[in-house]
């Protein structure tokens, strides 16, 4: 779960918050969430590795001009959230921060639900990228196996599709590529559902 | 999940042999069977067809105006035994539906659907049955979770669903298009 910790919280208190926990401050409330499952972290290499090798690298015919980060502290505003996943287009981004942290709102984000986190995620997190004018957000469900595509129309989330893991997805913004639903998802688990 | 031999594509007559204790639903030719819900799925249900019921549905104390329903069994597209889901909960306007069917089969697409999230249950709800519900014009759909506590409110606009609120655990949400009534989320939950 989640910890929530006393209100108003300031990023001194966010400082304190173990290394063994993800830390994020919204609204001035102070979240510590756990490191991340392996499925999940697999997920998130699967991916990264799939978007930076045509989206930064460029290979294989791939445009190039985004800039990918796992987990990066992005301050917006006053709150401090971390996707687990998150893409800028170059020139939004020219220059990598020498700072400890982002203050560039991404253009796309991508979340990984865990069967515990996706209060988290989609309840508290995803307004906060509307607000402060993230333009996509993904949210992969790596136990349910489907991804959502949200893009943002007037300051508001517009759910573009849902994908299963029956065929390869082409979403926007990275709609030129097709990734297997194996590169989103890690590969298939067992058929047990998830442990609460 | 044990389903009589299914035909490809699964036919209405295949649905009606899925055994009276699992909810079974007929999507774009594939037949979705599904166990019966667990006991906080149940409750949070209920909890919203008491809460939105008497002002809605009786006008007791709100507008009236609505049919609500639990798992009404309904019918999309221009045949009959197509497409055919059963959502957890769904609402008519009266002037859109001014008669409840003959028989077990709404025909008229809802202007209102709740599914109850179950663990397993979520790509069903999120990947196949939103976008039908949107690509036939279900006015707003709602996604409760009773395990992660949530909320979330979408709205169609230009075929699409627009996330328009998300409220979870004890906050109190005023959702379209029940936005008359203050909903207490701990009422869900408890």
């Amino acid at each position: 779960m989640t910890a929530r910790v006393r209100v108003p919280a300031t990023y001194e208190d966010l400082l304190q918050v173990p290394d063994d926990r993800i830390a994020e401050l919204i609204d001035g409330e102070l979240y510590a969430s756990p490191r991340p499952r392996p499925r999940h972290s697999r997920s998130i290499v699967r991916l990264t590795t799939r978007l930076a090798s045509s989206f930064e690298f460029g290979d294989g015919g791939g445009p190039g001009g985004w800039v990918f980060m796992v987990e990066p502290e992005v301050h917006l505003g006053d709150d401090v959230v971390v996707p687990d996943l998150a893409g800028w287009r170059i020139g939004r981004m020219p220059e990598t921060p020498e700072t400890a942290f982002v203050v560039i709102a991404p253009d796309w984000i991508c979340e990984v639900l865990s069967p515990s986190n996706g209060h988290h995620d989609r309840i508290i997190k995803l307004p906060v990228y509307a607000r402060h004018g993230v333009s996509y957000a993904w949210t992969v469900d790596a136990f349910e196996r489907s991804l959502e595509v949200y893009r943002l129309e007037n300051r508001r989330w517009s759910l573009l599709g849902v994908h299963g893991d029956a065929e390869p997805v082409a979403a926007e913004p990275f709609e030129t590529l097709a990734i297997k639903p194996d590169d989103l998802y890690g590969p298939a688990a067992p058929s047990s559902p998830p442990p609460p | 999940m044990t389903v009589p031999e299914v035909h490809h594509p699964a036919t209405y007559e295949d649905l009606l042999k899925v055994p009276d204790t699992m909810v079974a639903e007929l999507i774009d030719g594939e037949l979705y069977v599904s166990p019966r819900p667990r006991a906080s799925h149940g409750n949070a249900a209920a909890a919203l067809m008491m809460l939105v019921g008497p002002p809605f549905h009786y006008g007791r104390g709100g507008p009236g105006g609505w049919w609500l329903h639990a798992e009404p069994e309904i019918h999309f597209g221009p045949r009959i035994d197509e497409k055919v889901t059963v959502p957890d909960l769904a609402g008519w306007r009266r002037e859109r539906m001014p008669e409840l069917p003959a028989d077990h089969r709404f025909r008229v697409v809802p202007d209102w659907i709740c599914e109850i999230a179950s663990p397993g249950t979520g790509r069903l709800d999120r990947a196949v049955k939103m976008p039908l519900y949107a690509k036939h014009g279900v006015g707003h759909s709602w996604i409760v979770d009773p395990e992660q506590r949530t909320l979330e409110v979408f709205r169609l606009e230009n075929g699409r669903w627009s996330l328009i609120g998300t409220y979870s655990r004890e906050q109190r949400a005023h959702a379209e298009p029940f936005d008359d009534l203050e909903l207490n989320l701990a009422d869900l939950w408890s």
